[in-house]
């Protein structure tokens, strides 16, 4: 599978186009909600710790959901995958299935990356590649 | 004609409207492709069983409003056995004819998104034969 890098630059990019592709609601013509900027804003400093976490990090999948998060998910293949969704008020709802195993949970994002999802990088990077 | 109840062995179709929501280079189905929406928290499939390929997309295209005003180009295929092996419900609702909803996810965002996340990993990618000139 072919992987993109991550680069702050195609980071901050597609952020923006997911950003901008949800500014009002019913985007998708769905009933899918708006991002709002506090959101936006959230996204933009959760961005500027990636480049801290590896050096061969993927570039994730960066988009709207439907409930007016962002949405930040890396997908290795099945059962390789880890999503963090960025609510308006700073919370972060992340999800992971490395294998057999599953981590999940919510946590505040104020100014420094939570261990909860630092060690679940950590576990993704062990099982990229296995 | 559909029995009332999906069987276990029943294909749905999920219709995917976005290019991200799925990776045509290793077939996979992103989960996010699969969340709920958020006005009834449920995933809008359609029993597709017992139609041949073409018919399963002109239902698409009847019925899926796509973004993009072109024809749709993949969907995700789903036994009704893996949906109900992850803790999910396969619930007709009809009309449209043969639409379901998949419900029964969990209140908490990260525990929905685990269970999409399991779900795309049982997900069969099917992409739509490009027009022939």
């Amino acid at each position: 599978m072919a992987l993109i890098t991550f680069t702050p630059e195609g980071g901050k990019a597609a952020l923006e186009a997911a950003y901008l592709a949800a500014l009002d609601d019913n985007w998708d013509g769905a009933g899918s909600k708006r991002v709002e900027h506090s959101t936006y804003g959230y996204a933009q400093k959760f961005l500027q710790f990636l480049p801290t976490l590896s050096n061969n990090m993927a570039l994730p999948d960066i988009v709207a959901d439907t409930d007016g998060e962002i949405l930040f998910e890396w997908d290795y293949g099945p059962r390789k995958v880890f999503s963090i969704s960025i609510g308006r008020d700073g919370m972060l709802s992340y999800a992971g299935l490395f294998d057999r195993n599953k981590v999940h949970g919510r946590v505040s994002f104020v100014g420094a990356l939570p261990s909860d999802i630092l060690n679940s990088f950590e576990l993704l990077s062990k099982h990229v590649g296995s | 004609m559909l029995a009332p109840d999906p069987a276990p062995d029943e294909v749905t179709s999920r219709y995917l409207r976005h290019s991200n929501q799925y990776a045509p280079s290793n077939g996979r189905v992103k989960p996010h492709a699969l969340h709920p929406a958020p006005a009834d928290h449920k995933t809008s499939v359609f029993r597709v069983q017992g139609l041949t390929e073409s018919e399963i997309w002109s239902l698409g295209d009847e019925h899926i409003l796509n973004p993009s005003g072109s024809e749709l180009r993949a969907r995700a295929e789903l036994l009704v056995a893996q949906i109900l092996g992850v803790g999910l419900q396969v619930e007709p609702q009809e009309p449209p004819q043969r639409h379901a909803n998949i419900g029964g996810w969990p209140a908490e965002k990260d525990e929905w998104m685990l269970k999409a996340q399991e779900l795309a990993a049982v997900a069969t990618l099917r992409l739509r034969a490009a027009p022939t000139a």
